[in-house]
């Protein structure tokens, strides 16, 4: 009986011993291969493009885009527009995100323009009960091209521009949203 | 024949007007700008006759008030200085007057521009999606338009009084017509601005209200510190505060790559 025990009592220790082992091996290494070295910023997207193919690091993929726009913006200059397209056009092409979404996303950071904020399914009119937070967002919007045109992509031309369009656009809605209240 | 069900007939209505809410959500309304801008020719025509004929009089207010201060008549009684006075009291009695003679031809001028302009901002309103405002916006700017929103912009930033104000926009209205591709921003700044000098208009002929019985009953005190901030207050309403610098507008990122494929 005590050397049923005994032997029992050793599997089950032996059991746990391989569980933890196992466990301690695994789950590290799956979080090692999907995690970024820090190096420079084309091998950085290099890293991300080609982790993005694997199934399991696609989780990862927030956690790209900040690492690598923070890395951006300690060596900002026109070449990173390329490098953050074709950054998207992988993460859609490996069925991370939609094309409708990465086109948002690059419009919001590296385009003057605001039109991943509008619609064209409602006259300006009916924008007007919710203005406040349209007027929130645009200025939000404002904020992100701040990053991604200035200190990301270093085109302070192009961010003049974003801010005379959202300076004329935020005045003829105000202007509009009063006609449509009277 | 087949008869058409009542859920076909329904599906069939649906797509008509499903088609046509999208034709019209997708058609850039044309707003007409020339009955605004004929009634601003007629407001700047009349505010071209007022400068010449207020400027001399606010001058010549001006002038005797130094010469009080020069010929130390504070606290004196003599004629020269209660001259002095009286002649400063009619030339702002005179401004005054002048002022509120020529803003009663204006305020109707202008108020028919805003009638004019009202069913065209509603077309900005009502017929027009936020994205189609943001694309006409932000199409690319011609020389002659740069000039217009550059004259447009430095109106909004600082205080040229309604005579200056009047006179550039009617400017900026001459010979444009319809012409140039940023009709909603022309328009919603016309608008504006002709709310805004209304509003000026008639806070200037309440002042003016308030003001010309005063002087009438013989008030002398024409040089105190309450009216000497009230001939400010006019002239600033009037004519305007220093004019500042126009903000330049930036040129357009022309340098294209792939990434033009990759916006909204």
């Amino acid at each position: 009986m005590d050397f049923i025990e005994d032997r029992q009592m050793k599997i089950l220790l032996l059991t746990a011993l391989l569980t933890s082992i196992t466990a301690c091996t695994t789950v590290p290494q799956k979080q090692a291969s999907c995690n970024l070295h820090n190096t420079n910023l084309t091998d950085l997207f290099t890293q991300a493009e080609s982790n993005l193919q694997y199934t399991y690091c696609q989780y990862a993929f927030d956690d790209y885009q900040q690492q690598l726009m923070s890395k951006a913006k300690g060596e900002p200059g026109m070449a990173n527009r390329k490098l953050f397209t074709h950054f998207y056009e992988t993460a859609v092409n490996q069925s991370v995100i939609s094309k409708l979404d990465a086109k948002k996303t690059l419009t919001r950071y590296f385009s003057p323009r605001f039109s991943d904020l509008l619609t064209k399914h409602q006259a300006n009119c009916g924008l007007s009960k919710e203005q406040d937070k349209f007027f929130s967002s645009m200025q939000i919007a404002m904020q992100n091209k701040r990053e991604g045109l200035i200190e990301i992509l270093g085109d302070t031309q192009s961010y003049n521009q974003a801010a005379a369009l959202y300076d004329d656009f935020i005045f003829v809605l105000a202007v509009t949203f009063d006609t449509c209240r009277s | 024949m087949k008869q058409l069900t009542r859920q076909e007939v329904r599906h069939v209505a649906l797509s008509i007007i499903l088609f046509f809410s999208i034709s019209v959500a997708q058609a850039v309304p044309r707003i007409d700008l020339k009955p605004a801008f004929s009634h601003l020719q007629s407001v700047n025509e009349e505010a071209r006759l007022l400068e010449p004929k207020i400027i001399p009089l606010l001058e010549s207010y001006y002038r005797q008030k130094e010469l009080y201060k020069q010929s130390q008549c504070e606290g004196r009684l003599d004629q020269g200085c209660l001259d002095i006075k009286q002649a400063a009291t009619n030339s702002y009695m005179k401004f005054l007057n002048m002022v509120r003679d020529q803003l009663d031809k204006i305020e109707p001028a202008l108020k028919q521009a805003i009638n004019s302009m009202q069913p065209e901002m509603r077309k900005i309103g009502y017929s027009m999606t936020p994205l189609q405002l943001h694309d006409q916006l932000g199409s690319a700017k011609t020389a002659s338009n740069q000039s217009i929103t550059s004259e447009i912009r430095k109106r909004r930033t600082e205080n040229i009084g309604l005579i200056k104000s009047m006179k550039k926009l009617a400017a900026t209205t001459k010979g444009k017509g319809n012409a140039h591709d940023k009709q909603a921003i022309t328009l919603a700044e016309y608008y504006d601005s002709s709310k805004t000098m209304l509003s000026l208009i008639t806070e200037i002929n309440t002042n003016i209200s308030s003001q010309l019985p005063f002087f009438q009953t013989g008030f002398t005190e024409i040089f105190n510190d309450d009216v000497l901030s009230r001939v400010d207050d006019m002239r600033s309403f009037v004519l305007g505060d220093e004019q500042e610098s126009p903000i330049p507008i930036p040129e357009p990122n022309l340098e294209e790559d792939d990434f033009n494929q990759w916006i909204l």
